[in-house]
């Protein structure tokens, strides 16, 4: 991901930590950690493409990282995503659950494939979507927000 | 694959769909899908190493690869797991899930760190723990 352009950290978004999240070990339970990682693609592929893109979006493949547990005394974790690299037909991201003092809780790569929502099939991206989401694309290194 | 020579050594269980499952696409819903894999690998580490895996074993890593949509009306899928490698603290696993009609919905690879619960860090097999899980490998694993 080395090359890109510099651009400006984005904040990401508080979510509340429910005490359903939790499972018996009391921590977040770690399908929990999907549902909080998608809430933040959600966010990067509404500003980027709006609303009726995110419901063309399908999930393809997602890799995680689970680098600290989520205690489930912890009232609100932070979630962001970013662009990692656009296909023809999906994009790459990069989504990341933040422990309130900054520390990364988990960490994923998850590739979206864009449907035509009438065939079902995967559609290309249009040269407007592609610049919009360049927008978005990761900065390397990025630092934890200081929310 | 099942019972193909060489190939994987699997540990089933059959997961009942609940209509919480399904979001508002009408499919499951992904984050469902690893709690399907969750069944099958809570199986598996208690299969090898006793009950007390389910308090000891805390998920660090997973793959998923989504192949198929699961409905509501599949009513049910067979969630599968099986043990890919043993390391010092951890375990590789490889879990599917598969629908009624035998479509292939989900494959992934996981990694499980067994932990100390008093402290959160990571603590080595016993050689008791290891001897459990070595029965558990398929032919194919390493």
């Amino acid at each position: 991901m080395s090359g890109r352009p510099e651009r400006p950290v984005r904040p990401g978004r508080r979510l509340q930590v429910r005490w359903n999240d939790a499972d018996a070990l009391g921590h977040v339970n770690n399908a929990v950690y999907l549902s909080y990682l998608e809430a933040a693609r959600g966010d990067l592929i509404r500003a980027a493409l709006g609303d009726g893109v995110w419901w063309d979006c399908v999930l393809a493949r997602i890799e995680i990282d689970f680098l600290r547990e989520i205690p489930i005394s912890v009232p609100e974790v932070t979630v962001r995503a970013s662009v990692l690299r656009i296909g023809t037909s999906s994009l790459r991201t990069r989504d990341e659950v933040l422990l309130p003092d900054g520390t990364v809780a988990a960490r994923a790569e998850a590739v979206l494939v864009v449907r035509n929502r009438d065939t079902g099939k995967a559609r290309p991206l249009t040269a407007d979507e592609r610049a919009a989401l360049e927008r978005y694309l990761a900065v390397e290194d990025e630092p934890s927000p200081s929310v | 694959m099942t019972g193909s020579v060489g190939g994987p050594r699997w540990i089933e269980r059959r997961v009942d769909l609940r209509w919480r499952d399904v979001d508002a696409l009408g499919h499951v819903n992904h984050t469902i899908y690893l709690a399907y894999m969750s069944e099958v690998r809570d199986a598996l580490g208690v299969a090898a190493l006793g009950v007390h895996a389910r308090e000891q074993f805390v998920l660090a890593r997973i793959e998923v690869d989504y192949r198929a949509e699961v409905e509501l009306d599949d009513e049910w899928v067979t969630a599968r797991a099986s043990l890919l490698r043993i390391g010092t603290t951890s375990m590789r696993t490889l879990e599917e899930v598969v629908r009624p009609d035998g479509v292939l919905a989900a494959r992934a690879e996981s990694v499980s760190v067994l932990t100390d619960r008093a402290t959160s860090r990571p603590r080595p097999f016993t050689a008791e723990e290891r001897a459990g899980l070595e029965v558990l490998l398929g032919p194919g694993a390493a």
